[in-house]
């Protein structure tokens, strides 16, 4: 089965098949792996390195982005930045704002200058630690670019001065051009051209001063033998047509797309497309069922398509819980966890569903276990599950009783939703959440019987009701 | 507990959402506890200085707008932050330039924080002098005019408001309209329960004679096509809703959006047009069924 750069390359050339490649966009996530801020994190090769690593070790990725840092290129070109402990930093001056002549006073950037020298090593180092793995360098779009350097006077130029707009743009697209090339050069497998700025400007203005710098950037890219990806977040939808028409070789958007559109454009140009897991309200703030949901759903709009890459669309919050990023890529590749996905989805929201009353369930003399499953007669994990408790409770006759709840039945959904449960298959004992998608091993599993009985017999002869 | 009131004040950058902040918050503070959010785009919040005299609470999201997907946790966090901490009566978030205020309303909707936050109350100020300008150069002006509970139209010392007041009402009929120079704002801004007017914003009223109703029910259309075809009767279209392809359509003055799949198997359309094209626009409707 194909993984990595070469899952990745495949679906650029839409010639993969499912299970899609997975490119979870962290950035300074990484720094929150570590404990670190943000902005220690961005200064140091170090870190970096270590971030990238542990990202990949717990994510198992088929590809990356080395950095998401839409503030490299303005800081070398004379933008003062505001660093954040939970976010990439942000440009808080513009050299061309009040002082439009200054664009003819400003040079390409050098890969000595800024942060650059920090982290083209840390590009070098992970091509060569993980020669597989399709390492993505990440250019600031031209327009995102000029909005740092001259601020949102930008728009008003558009209408004021196109001409002096044109020739900004050009400027900001020789910059993504020369720092691809550093990046290319480091080992780097795909550019991504990220300009979120061009979601936010009509159509006419996209099209006037966005399409022929982006064409001339991508066209760039293909002739140094790379591919080229666009990302762009925000509602880019009525610009979507233009986007595919750039030349770039695969697109990518946020939760404010709907996939099916996106799907439909890209398939019609033979483009490849990626996307678009809810960033928000699913990877940062949601638990493990809203993620395996949202990842059922991406999979079954893209089902059959060779071009789809499995991508927040986004850089990931600073604070997402690394067990939202697992669960997405256990839902993508292991059929059985993809089945409970599929099985949830059916399912009614969980905070919908009426909750059962638990107030009598526990038994003072009794330790009830409850695996939640999707059906041990059919999914190979809930059968190993539902063994391992049957097998721990026959240590303890009539004292542990077991019971399966199937979340293909109302009773069971309940259950589930009754007791806080997120993820299939789980086991909870008396009403706690112990063991998710995780087959204990029987001294373990014994030990914790043990112990619980253990309590109510002391709470027993005390009267306290556990 | 009771939700928290939250007044979004939206607008271009410059159109002078701060110093109308200023100008109400005596007004606000005497009614009630009030914490403010601000969100620049693209710079450090300078505004939280202009508005140290007031003694509030204020707090700042930085460096983005939260039309980006990546930004919005910034915004969860402080209101969530700001609700635990501050439990303020009235929230003033001033969004940056970029922001649309229906994504922040759907945010709130998506969230548990729409158990603490009451939908936002929309004041948007529109610039006399920059916006018949940049509204065709940024669709997101449009946006926050059409979502808009109360508009301000400021600047209108420096450019004729006339200029701006066609548009204004052709996108927002029902919004009353108050204005504001350097030095003061004409007009008494009413505040009250989102609620209240929440039907009024979400259909224009012309004269009958102008409007048509066009329904749609069927099996499937084409994503791509139906998108081209409400680009092409933006100007007409006031107002659409339905199901399609388990994708609900909400279309307020020819600017629309999708919520995500939803659970109804029934598709279905209504759309309202504007002028004499609904022959027109339903026969190309009915040749999107696939």
């Amino acid at each position: 089965m194909m993984r990595g750069k070469e899952l990745v390359l495949a679906a650029i050339n839409r010639e993969c098949a499912d299970p899609f490649p997975w490119v979870p966009f962290c950035g300074v996530h990484c720094a929150s792996l570590l404990g670190k801020s943000a902005a220690a994190y961005l200064h140091s090769s170090d870190l970096m390195l270590a971030g990238m690593r542990q990202a990949i070790s717990d994510y198992d990725p088929d590809g990356l982005p080395v950095i998401f840092d839409l503030q490299l290129e303005a800081e070398v070109l004379g933008c003062q930045l505001h660093w954040a402990v939970d976010n990439p930093p942000s440009v808080c001056s513009h050299p061309l704002q009040n002082h439009l002549s200054g664009l003819s006073d400003l040079v390409l950037p050098q890969s000595s200058a800024g942060r650059f020298p920090v982290l083209l090593p840390v590009i070098r180092e992970l091509r060569r630690l993980y020669p597989d793995l399709a390492l993505y360098g990440l250019c600031t779009g031209p327009l995102t670019l000029a909005l740092h350097l001259l601020g949102s006077d930008i728009f008003l130029q558009m209408y004021d001065d196109p001409a002096y707009v044109e020739e900004l743009l050009r400027f900001t697209g020789s910059c993504a051009c020369r720092v691809s090339s550093w990046y290319l050069e480091c080992g780097c497998d795909l550019i991504a051209v990220v300009d979120p700025m061009t979601s936010q400007i009509a159509p006419e203005q996209f099209q006037r001063f966005c399409s022929p710098i982006l064409r001339s950037t991508f066209d760039y890219i293909r002739q140094q033998g790379a591919k080229s990806s666009f990302f762009v977040c925000g509602h880019a939808q009525k610009n979507l047509p233009l986007m595919c028409a750039s030349g770039c070789d695969h697109i990518s958007v946020d939760e404010n797309i709907p996939l099916a559109y996106l799907r439909e454009l890209c398939q019609a140009r033979q483009l490849s497309f990626g996307g678009n897991l809810p960033l928000t309200t699913g990877l940062l703030l949601g638990d493990e069922q809203t993620n395996m949901i949202n990842t059922i759903k991406c999979l079954q709009l893209v089902a059959g398509d060779p071009g789809f890459i499995l991508a927040p669309g986004c850089d990931l919050p600073y604070a997402t819980p690394p067990k939202n990023l697992q669960v997405v890529a256990q839902v993508l590749r292991d059929p059985e966890k993809r089945r409970i996905a599929q099985q949830m989805a059916q399912n009614p929201p969980l905070e919908t569903i009426p909750k059962i009353d638990l107030s009598a369930y526990i038994e003072a003399d009794k330790v009830k276990v409850a695996v939640l499953t999707l059906d041990s007669r059919g999914c190979a994990p809930c059968q190993y599950m539902l063994a391992a408790a049957e097998a721990a409770a026959a240590v303890f006759p009539g004292q542990v009783e077991v019971q399966e709840y199937t979340i293909k039945t109302q009773e069971g959904i309940q259950m589930m939703a009754s007791l806080g449960v997120s993820n299939i298959p789980s086991i909870c004992i008396d009403r706690d959440v112990r063991f998710v998608s995780e087959i204990p091993d029987q001294p373990t599993f014994v030990e914790v019987l043990r112990q619980k009985l253990s309590q109510k017999r002391q709470a027993g002869q005390s009267g306290v009701r556990l | 507990m009771k939700p928290i009131n939250l007044l979004l004040l939206a607008g271009f950058l410059g159109a002078g959402k701060t110093s109308l902040l200023e100008a109400l918050l005596p007004e606000l503070t005497a009614a009630g506890r009030v914490a403010v959010l601000l969100n620049e785009f693209g710079s450090i919040a300078l505004d939280a200085v202009r508005l140290q005299k007031f003694h509030l609470p204020v707090r700042e999201i930085c460096g983005g707008s939260i039309f980006c997907s990546c930004k919005q946790a910034d915004l969860v966090g402080q209101l969530e932050s700001i609700a635990q901490q501050l439990q303020p009566d009235l929230l003033v978030l001033e969004a940056s330039g970029m922001a649309m205020p229906a994504d922040t309303s759907l945010l709130l909707q998506q969230s548990y924080l729409r158990d603490i936050y009451a939908l936002p109350q929309v004041l948007t100020v529109v610039d006399a002098l920059n916006y018949p300008k940049l509204a065709d150069i940024l669709p997101v002006l449009d946006q926050q005019v059409a979502a808009a509970d109360t508009l301000v139209l400021s600047k209108i010392d420096l450019a004729a408001p006339e200029k701006s007041l066609e548009r204004l009402r052709k996108l927002n009929p029902q919004a009353p309209i108050l204005y504001r120079d350097r030095e003061k704002l004409y007009g008494q801004l009413q505040f009250g329960p989102v609620s209240s007017r929440a039907g009024a914003r979400q259909l224009s009223v012309r004269a009958p004679e102008h409007l048509t109703v066009c329904n749609w029910q069927g099996e499937q259309l084409s994503d791509s096509g139906l998108e081209q075809l409400l680009q092409e009767f933006r100007g007409e279209l006031l107002r659409g809703k339905g199901v399609v392809n388990q994708r609900r359509l909400e279309l307020v003055n020819g600017l629309w959006d999708w919520s995500p799949e939803v659970a109804e198997q029934t598709n279905a359309l209504f759309f309202v047009l504007r002028g004499s094209v609904n022959r027109q626009f339903q026969q190309k409707l009915k040749e999107l069924e696939m």
